[in-house]
């Protein structure tokens, strides 16, 4: 990867000038071209000739995407207290902390959303008197690919509403995690929680 | 120069790492390549698959010497539209939409 320092410069088209010009690299705010965010002091290439944002070099993405991803609209679900207990219990049991759980929510997401034969036992699990009671905490989640892998999973568990999905997934945890303690999800997951912490 | 060897070149700029994107005083929200929203390795899949006849290119609109290329392609049951120019030793991706 090219990584680009701040007062380093380089030639790139100029829209506003119609021209190549010098752009020199600096830490600015700059905003979405919708208008529905700013990117704080992220590092782009300024424009010598007109002092506009003329180049974002790809270093910068992942800021820009953790500004992005900060917009979007969480999934949010209330469940019954026991259940973000599981979750609570399950990041425990692999190592990481309470911080660890929208990754492992996702984690589950992603790896069902996949995997039809596992996704149809979610089903059968919210048969279980764990999945009843009083809905009295939030859970929220968010990611680029989140909604659309909610919606995938959704089609292929055969389960409308999104809290009922998030209810099974929790339950498919406690199974794999808690009860049963599989080995390849445990052991991926530690190396997660190990990565991450 | 030829597809075949504007298809190596932005290749190897996308394997290095050598990109940057074009902005116009603020960020493109669509270009999905410099929103994070599609990474380097899926683009290079995208452009590694892509054939000659989905390739076109002509000259920047107001500087000489500048050649924009385009590739409008399909994959995973997409469009994807890519447009870039070189300025060397970089790739400069003006849009990545899918």
């Amino acid at each position: 990867m090219k990584i680009f320092k701040v007062g380093d410069s380089q030639k790139a088209v100029c829209e506003h000038c119609r021209s190549l010009e010098n752009a020199t690299f600096q830490l600015r705010d700059v905003p979405f071209s919708d208008g529905s965010g700013v990117v704080k002091k992220v590092l782009v290439g300024v424009c010598d000739k007109c002092d506009l944002v003329s180049l974002l070099p790809h270093q910068s993405t992942p800021a820009v995407k953790r500004q992005l991803d900060s917009q979007r609209k969480p999934v949010e679900s209330r469940l019954p207290a026991h259940l973000v207990d599981i979750l609570n219990l399950a990041t425990y049991e692999l190592g990481g902390s309470v911080e660890f759980v929208p990754s492992l929510m996702k984690y589950y997401i992603h790896s069902l959303a996949s995997d039809e034969k596992a996704a149809k036992t979610i089903r059968e699990l919210l048969q279980s008197e764990l999945a009843q009671g009083r809905a009295d905490k939030r859970l929220s989640l968010k990611g680029r690919r989140i909604l659309e892998e909610i919606d995938s999973l959704k089609a292929i568990s055969h389960i409308e509403n999104t809290t009922d999905l998030i209810k099974g997934i929790i339950l498919k945890i406690n199974d794999d995690i808690l009860i049963k303690k599989r080995p390849k999800q445990t052991r991926e997951l530690k190396s997660i929680v190990a990565a991450v912490a | 120069m030829g597809f075949k060897d504007v298809k190596a070149k932005v290749l190897a700029c996308l394997a290095s790492g050598a990109v940057l994107h074009e902005q116009r005083g603020d960020i493109d929200i669509k270009n999905l390549l410099a929103t994070g929203q599609v990474s380097l390795e899926e683009l290079i899949a995208v452009i590694a698959r892509s054939r000659g006849h989905q390739y076109s290119s002509s000259p920047h609109h107001w500087i000489d010497g500048i050649e924009v290329h385009i590739l409008k392609t399909r994959r995973n049951d997409e469009n994807w539209y890519v447009k870039w120019y070189f300025v060397e030793p970089n790739t400069v991706f003006i849009s990545v939409h899918h």
